[in-house]
Formats: C-alpha cells, structure tokens, sequence
C-alpha cells in the first residue's frame, strides 16, 4: 500500500465526514476547526488534486453562485479505492499507535 | 452601499490567479477563495477581507511555484551540469561557438544601435508627429529643382488661409558670420534667423531669460548653452549686447538648450526673422527667392496628404505671376520632420542626410552576419553529434520524451549565447570608439543598460540560441536509442549534405560580401581620382568678407610675393560648395523662356587657378574695360543646352533683382570644358561664369607641391598682418571637396568591416569543421597511409569537397552579387563599373584564406605517422 502524507490522511477523511458537502471551502473550514492551525486556502487544493490524480477521490463539478463571483464548486467524492487506502491507513496507524499512552510514558536518554 | 461592488474581491489579483490556475477545472478553486472573501467581508469587514484575499493569494504564488519549479528543477540541473560539463570538455569548440555567435551578435547590437541613433533624429520634439516642412518642387526652362526651402510668405499665409494649420515658422540659414564680445572674437558655422514661433512648434528649452517671446523684438538674439559659456563663462548672458558681422549690436534676451546630436537642424545660435523684416521690409514681402526653412503645425485631426492636396491651390492663388515671370512652374510638398534625416535629400538641405536604404543594407547584413554565427553552431553541433548519441540513447531508456530532449538542446545552445551575448556587449564597449570613428557619429551606447534593453537583448540571444539549437536539437533527439546504443553509430556524417549546404551558404554570403567591399572601394575611389575638370590638389582656400577690388588685388599680390604660391584667385563660390541659381534668358530665346542656372562670380585669374581649360573663346581679360561689364564664360553643358555650336559672341540677359524686371546684356567670350563643380554623385550642370567682384567670398591660392606648410604657415602670418581684427578659417579645396563622399566612405568602410567579421566567423566554423573532419578520418588516412598514399593525394582527398563547395558558392554569389551591386550603382551618374577581375579575385581570395584556415589541420592530419593513429585497433 502507499503510504499517504499526514495532509492527504487528513484530507481524505474530512471528506469522508463532509459527505455530499465536500468541496474546497468546507475542506478547508473542517480542517482549521480540526487542527486549530491556520492554514492557507490554496494548501488543501495540491493534496486534493493529487488524491484525485492517484483515484483516491473523485471531482465533480457543482453549480455556479453569485457568492462564489460565478464560478461553480468542485465537489469530492470518496472512491473505493479511497475508502480502501483509508481503512489500511487506519490498520497502519493503529498498530504504529498502539500501547502508547499520552504523556505516561517516560523519556528515553540516551 | 452597492452590495455588488462590497462583494467583489480586487479584480487584478483575480484574473493573476485565473492566468496561474491556467485549466479551466481550476477555477472553481478560485470561487472557493472568493466565497470565503465574502464570508469574512460580511463578518470583519471589507478591508480585513482584502487583507486576507491578498494574503492567500500570496501563500497560493508560493505553493505553486513551490509544487511546480522543485519537480523542474530536478531535471533542470542535470541538463544544466552536463551542458557545462561538455562545454568545458570541448574547449576548442565551445570557443569558435561563442566567440563566433558573440561577434556575430556584438555587430548586431552595434548595427542595432547605429539604426537606433539615426531613426531616433528630432523624434524628441513633442509634437514631432504634427511637424512637417514645406518643400519646393519647380520646373524652369528645363532645370528640375527640388529644394528644402520655400519662400517668405509663405509661412504666414499658411497659417491665415488653412485653419488646419495650427502654426508656422521659418529658419533662415546667415552663413558664416563673426561675432564679437567685448575683445573676443568668434567665427560662427551656424546661425539661424528665426520666427519666435520656433519655440511654440518644436521643444527647444529655455534655461534662462525671456521664455515666452525671445524672438519678437528686432536685433535680439538667442544662443545655445555651448555658444553662451564660450562667450559669457561666468557671467550671466541675457541682457548683454553682442556684435554680430561686424557691425550691429544684438541684445541677447535668452540661453536655451544645446541641439540635441541627433537632429536634423544643429544651430548655434538663433537671430530674430524680425531684424530682417525691419532692414529689409520689402523683401520679406517677395515670393522669391526660395530661401527660408518653413515648418508647420498642423492640428492634431488633420491629414497631411489631404493638406498637401491643397498646396497647388495655394501657389497657384500667390505665385501665379511670379512663375509667369519666370516662365515656370511651381509646387510645394510637404515633408514629416521625423523623415527628413533619413527620407529626404533636397537641394539646400542643412546637413548631409543619412539615407534609409543604408539602414536597409546595415540591417541585411546583420542579419546575414547572425546567421553565419548560427550557421557555424548548427554544423559544430551536428557534426559532434555521435558524441551525444550514446547520452541521447540512455535518455531515451531511461524514458526521457524527445519533446524534453529537444528542450535540453535548445537550453543548452541558449546556454551558450547568453555567454556570447555577456562577451558580445563587451565587445561592443571595447569596439564603440572605433565604430565611431569610422561612422562618424557619436553612438550613444547608455541605453543599453536600460532594463528594457538589457531584457531585449536578453530575447535576442535566446532567440538566437533556439535559432541556432533548433536543428541540432531535432537531429539529436531523433535518434533511435537502439540502433545508437547497439552499433557504433557515426552520427556525423549522414547528414554531411545538409551541413555542406549550410557551408556553402556561408560562403555565398561571405563572396558577396567581399565583392561588395570591392566594388563600393573601386567606386569610391573612382569618384575621388577621376578627372574632375579642375586640380583640387594643392588649393588652399581662404574664406573672406567684404573684400573691395583693390583690397582684394593687393592681398592676391602679397600671397604671391612667397614663392610658395603659384596662383591666387577670388570668386563668389568654390567647387564642392552650394551656389547660388540665377536668371538668364539666352539669345535666341522668348522672354517668357526664362533658364535658371548656377553663376559663379569670379576674377580673371580663377580659370588657370583652377587649370580649367577652354574649348572655345579665350579667358577674362583684366585690360580691356568693357570686360568686367559684360564678359561671361559658360560651360559646355549649358552651351549644349542652349544649342549653341559656337557659342562665342552670344548674349545672355541676366536678371540682377528678384522682381526679374531690371536685366543686363552679357556677352559669352569663352566655353569652358566641362568640370564637376559638385560631387560626382551629381551630373554636371549648366554653370554661368561671370567676371564680377561684387560678390568675392573666398580666395583659392595653388599652392607649390611640396611646399605646401610653409605657405599655409606664410599665408596665416600674411593675413594677421593685414586683417588683425578677423579670424582665420583657411582648408585645403580637395578636403572640403572630399567631404561630399564622407557618407560613401563610411558607408565603404563599415562595409568593408563587416565584411572582414563575416569572414572570420565563416572562416572561424570552417576551422572547427575541417579539425573535426580530420579527426574522423584519423583511422582512414592511416589505414591509406600504410597502404601507401602520399601526402598530397591526403590534402586532396580531404580539401576536395571544399573545393567543390566554393567553387559553386562563387558560381552561385556571382550573379546575385552582379545584379545587386549593378543597382547599387545606378544611382550614379558617373559609375566605375564593375569589373570581371573583382569577381575573380573575390573567388581566388576565399579559396586561399579557407585553405590557409583548413590547412592547419589536414596539414597535421595527412602528415600523422599511421602508427599513432592506427595504434588501438
């Protein structure tokens, strides 16, 4: 399997969360809520293209709105085969985090 | 609040982010930037929102040059280390490619900026494009005039008649006149009388003094800062009075500016027209003579060719009974300032004009010149190319698209011209003193650093490096990487036929060149040693004013006394100088016939000054009386034009005032043999030559052969005795004659010139070639070696093709050179012709300077002992 960057794991599943809604701004908004960082617009549009090159999501083009100045959203949706890089990532994660438990464990000098 | 313009984000970094989203599918992208804008605009505000927005796009500049450049770059700079690795490795190559592109290109930008400086001439006047001078096309008795001058109403009237003539003003060219301050004392080349409107049309500036109305008052006079601190130094010039031609005070009520280099007009110093109209009222009035430089405005709507239809209208309704007089006809025209420098050589013009079809010619051999340059680097690359192959080949393994490989190529031979163009711009530096010299102009190179420059010379040599690299590029990236990688792939000399094309070329280039070089030299020195009807050797000419009769006699018999000076003589004009044109009507002719020609006043010694000679009659006789009154000489041209077969005994009325009613009878008492008063880029001309001291301006003195300084030195001594009070400006004739073929002559030797460069960089590629040749045929030539072959059959065998090559270039240059020089000289009247020999010579001189250039190499090449080279195998 291919192991994805911290950005697109967490790109990946805000989209999964979002659901029908998932589309750049709402990508973006869930991800600040999420990480509590600030974080440019323009950052979560390279990972995205990218999962949708590797056929991790899928693009879809939305209608145009007057808010949005006349351009239309693109909405992401979760492939299968996004759904399977995620569920390995999580097997991955959860057997690279297991037994850790946060801030207990003593640091190792060397 | 308009809720639209609030929402809208600011539009220019819009449509930047529309050009870098570049797809289509981007833009939504875009929207989602601008939905979040909205949001925060509603919540924070408008200008917390812009904040924001520029800020994103900001982050998003740096993503994408971040996720774009890194993954280009990875590959950039392997193409970019093995572009220097094989530069560096083939030293001797890498040299004739950039010295021969940066020669190539230093001419091009010396070329480049001669064009610039004589296309820029007095396009620094604002209203430039409106300015146009008014020119005199005329017909009288058979002699075409066409003059930059117009007459003196003439501005005037425009202005009154057409309201689309927004303004008008004239020059009025004073000669040479002296000036004095206080005890100093000048002689001025350029002096103008001027209409203050001259101020109004063109943007001559003012620095100090009166700067509306310097001109307005008669006797005031406006000098140039360079004529301002001769005089004044320190002191401040507006208001002093100063004496100009001896006698009149002048009051000085303005400095301006001095004359840019580059225009048309270079005067000195300006004198108000309105001292003419007071001193001679009556004359200002007249439509003739055609003396004045008038230049007019017109408003900005007007056409100037729908003007210009106009004109006849206007000369018809002022000059209709002036021409009757005459018994000619007259037109004006109209001229744009801006062309007059390179469009426009009429009689009285100011300066010696440049001419556009020089432009024309320096511009094609540039171009030919870069393309010898490129020429060379095409073959080199081509011909090295079974050094690439192998490269070439793993690249293709490796995946490497031949679209990236013919970007690698051209990259690196645009690698190699930016060098070129480093080493070219300091060869333009290194060669601007020398340039100048043999242009004559003052090159004004500071423009080069201007970064609009610097950014287009920056495209020209990327330019010249896809230009150059294109073919070798394609050629390289088309080879298939498993017949290279297979075989021993000799790349070089499949496509031998098309680099011999490309030799060849350069060589039909170079053989014209040459014989261009050669007929421009035979004509121009054909023009200075033909026989021009006169000796111009060893005449010093001593310009003079208001010499009486006596005065004059006495100084000719003082000169004479050295016995250095072999002759003296006065006359009104001197060959090679601009003449006045009379008014004659010749026996045998109606009234209403009337010939314009040129007269010369002159004294009875100026014919066997000169060593003109007579065909017919005798010379001015000083003893008899009536001589003086009405005795003139006339050449055969106008005694043909005439027809007079003897022209000896025929009367000639002469008109002695512009109101052509006041005339005098003379008699022609001699046909002198025709001589070429003017250059010989001009026919010869009827010329009247009339026994007059009314008029003496200049005074010719032959001087002995040999002697020549200790007369000069004899005669300046003489005249500070005699005239303490007046500056001395004596020049030798053939110098001030030979001024008239100053453009040919620089035009010869910028040919000659580049000429020289254009072979160097063909002789430059030929050398790199033949040393690769030989390199190849090091095996062949040891194998024929040890099988017996002398070292002529060797030299043979290796120079035949380059015979064959240059004997079809000259076959090929010949008739092309042939037909565009035979052009070239048919704007001569008097035409050296051209001469097979120069096509021969031209032939035999590039087959012995490229074998001297090939010889190195095969000379090394055939004399190799085969052991050496057959050694490995």
């Amino acid at each position: 399997m291919e192991i994805l960057t911290k950005l697109e794991e967490l790109i990946l599943l805000a989209v999964w969360k979002l659901k029908e809604e998932a589309y750049g701004v709402s990508i973006y908004k869930h991800l600040q809520k999420v990480t509590g960082q600030k974080m440019s617009v323009g950052s979560v549009y390279f990972p995205l293209d990218r999962l949708v090159k590797k056929r991790y999501l899928k693009a879809m083009k939305g209608e145009p709105t007057p808010r949005r100045g006349g351009m239309s959203k693109r909405y992401y949706l979760l492939t299968d085969a996004g759904l399977n890089i995620l569920n390995e990532t999580k097997k991955v994660n959860d057997t690279m985090w297991d037994g850790y438990t946060a801030l207990k464990e003593k640091k190792v000098r060397i | 609040m308009n809720r639209n313009n609030m929402n809208n984000p600011p539009w220019l970094i819009k449509s930047l982010l529309k050009v870098l989203a570049g797809r289509k599918s981007h833009y939504s992208y875009i929207g989602d930037i601008e939905e979040m804008y909205n949001e925060i605009a509603l919540t924070k505000g408008v200008f917390k929102a812009k904040i924001w927005y520029y800020f994103q796009v900001l982050k998003f500049l740096t993503m994408y040059f971040y996720e774009s450049v890194i993954w280009r770059t990875a590959m950039f700079k392997n193409y970019l280390k093995i572009a220097f690795r094989n530069i560096l490795r083939h030293k001797g190559y890498s040299f004739i490619n950039i010295a021969g592109l940066s020669v190539g290109m230093a001419v091009s930008i010396l070329i480049f900026s001669y064009i610039r400086f004589e296309t820029s001439y007095d396009r620094h006047h604002s209203k430039a494009d409106r300015i146009y001078r008014v020119t005199l096309d005329a017909d009288v008795g058979g002699r075409i005039l066409n003059a930059a001058t117009s007459n003196a109403p003439t501005a005037e009237h425009l202005v009154k008649d057409y309201p689309e003539v927004s303004n008008a003003c004239r020059f009025w060219y004073n000669g040479r006149v002296t000036v004095n301050y206080k005890d100093i004392l000048f002689e001025e080349e350029s002096v103008f009388h001027a209409d203050n409107s001259v101020f109004d049309i063109f943007d001559y500036e003012i620095t100090k003094g009166d700067t509306r109305n310097p001109l307005v008052k008669p006797y005031t006079v406006v000098l140039t800062e360079n004529i301002a601190d001769k005089y004044f130094r320190d002191e401040d010039p507006v208001g002093k009075m100063i004496v100009i031609g001896g006698s009149r005070e002048y009051l000085v009520t303005a400095v301006m500016k001095d004359i840019p280099v580059n225009s048309y007009n270079r005067f000195q110093m300006l004198i108000s027209l309105e001292t003419r109209n007071q001193r001679f009222p009556d004359q200002m009035k007249r439509w003739v003579p055609f003396m004045y430089h008038t230049y007019i405005l017109l408003d900005e709507d007007a056409d100037f060719k729908q003007f210009e239809a106009k004109l006849p209208d206007f000369v018809d309704r002022y000059m209709s009974d002036m021409l009757e007089a005459i018994g000619g006809s007259a037109t004006f025209g109209l001229q744009p300032l801006k062309s007059i420098h390179l469009n426009s050589n009429l009689e009285g013009e100011l300066a010696g004009n440049s001419d556009i079809r020089y432009i024309y010619l320096l511009s094609i051999i540039a171009v030919f010149i870069i393309c010898l340059a490129c020429i060379n680097f095409m073959n080199l690359s081509t011909a090295k190319s079974s050094g690439r192959s192998r490269e070439v080949g793993i690249r293709k393994v490796l995946g490497a698209e031949k679209k990236r490989l013919v970007s690698q190529f051209i990259g690196e031979s645009v690698i190699y011209s930016l060098f070129s163009l480093l080493s070219a711009l300091l060869l333009v530096k290194l060669a601007e003193p020398f340039f100048n010299s043999i242009s004559g102009i003052e090159l004004q190179l500071d423009y080069i650093m201007e970064p609009a420059f610097i950014l287009s010379f920056i495209c020209f040599a990327v330019f010249t490096g896809i230009s150059a690299g294109s073919y070798p590029a394609f050629f390289l990236a088309a080879f298939k990487p498993v017949a290279v990688l297979k075989s021993k792939f000799a790349g070089g000399r499949e496509n031998a036929s098309f680099r011999n094309f490309l030799v060849g070329f350069q060589f039909v280039v170079s053989i014209s060149l040459i014989i261009g070089s050669m007929v421009i030299y035979s004509q121009l020195n054909y023009m200075k040693k033909r026989n021009l009807g006169f000796s111009k050797e060893q005449i010093l000419i001593l310009p003079v004013r208001n010499l009486e009769m006596s005065s004059l006699e006495s100084l000719k018999n003082e000169m004479m006394s050295f016995h250095g000076v072999l002759g003296a003589a006065g006359s009104s004009s001197i060959p090679g100088m601009d003449t006045n044109v009379d008014v004659f009507v010749p026996e045998g002719y109606s009234e209403a016939n009337k010939h314009v020609m040129m007269a010369v006043r002159v004294d009875h010694d100026y014919l066997t000054t000169y060593g003109m000679e007579l065909v017919q009659g005798r010379n001015f006789n000083q003893d008899t009386g009536t001589d003086l009154q009405n005795a003139v000489i006339i050449n055969e041209t106008a005694a043909a034009r005439f027809g007079w077969d003897n022209a000896v005994g025929k009367e000639i009325k002469s008109f002695t005032n512009n109101e052509l009613n006041e005339f005098q009878v003379q008699t022609v008492v001699g046909v002198v043999k025709d001589y070429h008063h003017y250059s010989l880029h001009k026919e010869i001309d009827p010329i009247l030559i009339d026994y007059s001291f009314t008029e003496i301006g200049h005074v010719s003195f032959k001087l002995r052969p040999g002697m020549e300084t200790e007369s000069l030195v004899f005669l300046e001594n003489k005249w500070k005795e005699l005239y303490p009070d007046r500056p001395i400006n004596s020049f030798f004739l053939d110098d001030s004659f030979n001024r008239q073929y100053r453009f040919d002559e620089q035009l010869g030797k910028l040919f000659f010139y580049f000429t020289l460069l254009a072979v160097f960089i063909a002789c430059l590629g030929l050398f790199g070639l033949s040393s690769y040749n030989a390199e190849q045929r090091i095996k062949e030539i040891g194998i024929r070696k040890s099988l017996g072959a002398k070292v002529s059959g060797i030299l043979y065998l290796l120079n035949r093709e380059l015979l064959i090559l240059i004997t079809l270039a000259n076959l090929i240059s010949w008739p092309i050179a042939f037909i565009l020089l035979d052009f070239w000289l048919s704007s001569f009247p008097y035409q050296a012709g051209i001469d097979v020999l120069t096509f021969l010579s031209a032939g035999a001189l590039t087959l012995i300077v490229s074998f001297l250039t090939v010889s190195f190499q095969s000379i090394k090449a055939s004399l190799m002992n085969p052991v050496d080279s057959l050694r490995y195998e």
